[in-house]
């Protein structure tokens, strides 16, 4: 069979799966909103918001600081009665094994956005096993801890493998974050 | 403990295949042909790869465990350590840490953490993975309408309903269930004992594929291929309930082997059933009208049973009403009941009035399995193979051919009909009769009395 799909004609199924998957997997949802966005981060924020999202002040101040991103699938969790919110920042890759150049990507775009979790998602295949003994000897490395006005901001970014047969994430068990449910597990901590 | 969908997804593994013992876990994946190697070794392949690629990593991040695979007879997922993890959750959701789960699993506490949509999805996925048969030849009555089947053995009538309600809540209604329950395994010999076959969810491939999934990437595929078989999308939506014939009062309606809840109760339907087990089955809005007239829907004899001549003689002697009636033999026109076919299939003959003896369709059953059975030609076991009115239409005066002979009852028991060699008997039918042996005990709850010689009807 052969796959004529290019990598950004996945973008949708991934975005709407990591949606309701966030969603249906956080423990108290009924005060969370979960909204998928794609391509443009700061430009994706505004316009939610223009379309009447009733964004927290955090999060609107955050929409026009933020700085111009070309993201392939994020997922914004926000916490409505703290006004807390977190984007989750997926980079997608199709037709090569992942490797140090995606995951170098990654970290550029958590870092740049200040967003604290980043997940790496190959479609319909795995990890390159040179990228896969890197992680594995060094578990730490995708565990970022950054500086920002004598405060830590933890990154912490996921490998996993999208199957776009079955529409379900697969893992790797290679990085800080290991499942979906794990994830969501580390959003609400933060999002307390 | 709050489930997730990933631990969703492995409890549905263990619930439809896990066994435990001690600190190993087994999980059995009942794929027979389909997944035998030497019939499909790409399909083969892949199961293996599932099972490594997907299912490993997957236990290993949610519990701690890694799990490898063997195939025997069945594959097997296996792990020799099952995690503290696992085994609090399991205590937690109140299921069994020793076992064969889909014999004992009793999933009330777990199906009320399913809280969601994703997490149901996903149990669901765990299922289908292990017991949900996707062989194209499931179908409703053409390959235009497939079907996913989960299947389970034995008789944990409470997992099955448990299941069924789950599908109903994700839209997945069932088309058809069948129950392991001797009024649908056996729903026209009250003698048959062979019933005990499992339990069928039958469920419209096209409705499945919109709100359920899977994780095996193999049986992902087989279900794509299966639905590529229909022209278009087809539904179990609206579908009205219709019920074909009556039932026979089983003789192991009573079994000890059934839940005590079951004991002693009739029922005429799979949805009948399912009501009284409490699903808010949604297809079953005439089946109310249907149980105010529950006595044209039943018959407290064998409606049809057929067998070598030595076999039915044996049932004769063991059932006192049988034992105690006179058979009178009759002269039958075959070629007047054949010609009127099948207009006259409903038609009710040898009886005293218009409205009572035995159903024309099963009195030409009957006659033909006994041609078939001694000429040896179109039988399989006791089943006619093709259509048993040609089998009757192929020899010319069958009756006297075959040495057949036709014995009517002297109350409305049973007619006999035999040549010597093989034999069928076929039930009496009165609506009038079968009401006074009715005894309604809640809104889906009937009991059929045991009909006795002296009470049933002279003909």
């Amino acid at each position: 069979m052969i796959d004529e799909l290019k990598e950004r004609d996945h973008y949708d199924e991934i975005a709407k799966a990591l949606a309701s998957l966030i969603f249906d997997n956080l423990e108290k949802s009924g005060k969370y909103v979960v909204k998928s966005l794609i391509g443009e981060i700061s430009s994706g924020l505004r316009t939610l918001i223009a379309n009447g999202y009733d964004a927290g002040e955090v999060l609107k101040n955050y929409s026009k600081s933020v700085h111009r991103l070309f993201l392939d699938v994020s997922i914004l969790v926000e916490n409505k009665n703290s006004g807390k919110f977190e984007i989750i920042i997926f980079e997608i890759k199709k037709g090569n094994k992942l490797g140090l150049n995606a995951l170098a990507q990654l970290i550029g775009y958590c870092l740049v956005s200040k967003q604290k979790f980043g997940v790496l998602v190959n479609v319909d295949d795995g990890i390159s096993e040179n990228f896969s003994i890197i992680l594995q000897a060094d578990p730490n490395l995708t565990i970022i801890d950054r500086l920002i006005d004598d405060t830590v901001l933890r990154h912490e970014i996921g490998v996993m493998v999208w199957n776009s047969h079955t529409k379900n994430f697969e893992y790797t068990q290679t990085a800080a974050i290991k499942n979906i449910p794990d994830l969501v597990k580390k959003i609400e901590t933060s999002l307390e | 403990m709050t489930t997730n969908t990933d631990k969703a997804y492995l409890l549905g593994l263990l619930v439809g295949g896990g066994i435990i013992h001690g600190r190993s876990m087994q999980i059995v994946l009942p794929y027979k042909n389909w997944g035998d190697l030497k019939i499909n070794p790409t399909r083969g392949g892949g199961i293996a790869q599932d099972i490594v690629k997907r299912l490993d990593p997957l236990w290993n991040s949610t519990y701690g465990m890694s799990v490898y695979y063997s195939i025997a007879s069945d594959w097997k997922i296996s792990s020799d350590n099952i995690s503290d993890d696992l085994r609090a959750d399991l205590k937690e959701l109140g299921l069994p840490v020793e076992g064969e789960y889909r014999t004992i699993a009793n999933i009330d506490k777990l199906i009320s953490n399913l809280d969601t949509y994703e997490k149901k999805k996903y149990f669901l996925a765990g299922l289908i993975d292990t017991v949900g048969s996707l062989a194209p030849s499931h179908r409703r009555f053409t390959e235009q309408f497939q079907i996913v089947s989960f299947e389970f053995k034995d008789r944990n009538f409470d997992l099955v309903k448990s299941v069924i309600n789950l599908l109903i809540s994700l839209s997945c209604t069932p088309d058809q269930v069948l129950w392991n329950h001797p009024n649908q395994h056996s729903s026209i010999d009250r003698y048959y004992k062979n019933w005990k076959k499992g339990f069928k969810v039958r469920v419209a491939l096209s409705d499945y594929l919109l709100s359920g999934g899977f994780v095996f990437e193999t049986k992902q595929l087989s279900a794509v291929e299966n639905s590529k078989m229909q022209l278009k999308s087809v539904t179990t939506k609206n579908k009205q309930l219709s019920i074909w014939g009556r039932t026979c009062l089983h003789s192991d309606e009573s079994s000890l082997w059934l839940p005590p809840y079951l004991r002693g109760r009739h029922f005429i339907h799979y949805i009948h059933l399912a009501k009284f087990l409490g699903v808010d089955f949604p297809l079953a809005s005439n089946l109310k009208e249907v149980l105010e007239n529950f006595e044209k829907y039943i018959c407290p004899f064998t409606l049809l049973t057929k067998g070598e001549k030595s076999r039915i003689d044996e049932i004769i002697k063991t059932e006192e009403y049988l034992r105690k009636t006179k058979y009178k033999e009759i002269t039958v026109n075959i070629n007047s009941l054949c010609a009127n076919y099948p207009r006259s299939q409903s038609r009710l003959l040898f009886g005293i009035g218009q409205y009572d003896g035995f159903l024309c369709s099963l009195v030409l059953q009957g006659i033909s399995y006994v041609i078939a059975a001694t000429s040896g030609e179109g039988i399989m076991g006791r089943r006619v193979l093709g259509n048993y009115i040609d089998n009757i239409k192929k020899h010319q005066n069958p009756i006297r051919k075959f040495s057949i002979k036709i014995f009517r009852p002297d109350r409305g028991t049973c007619l006999l009909i035999t040549n010597g060699s093989y034999a069928a008997l076929i039930g009496y039918v009165n609506d009038k009769f079968n009401k006074s042996l009715i005894k309604r005990e809640s809104e889906f709850g009937f009991i059929i009395k045991e009909p006795k010689y002296e009470s049933c009807i002279l003909l």
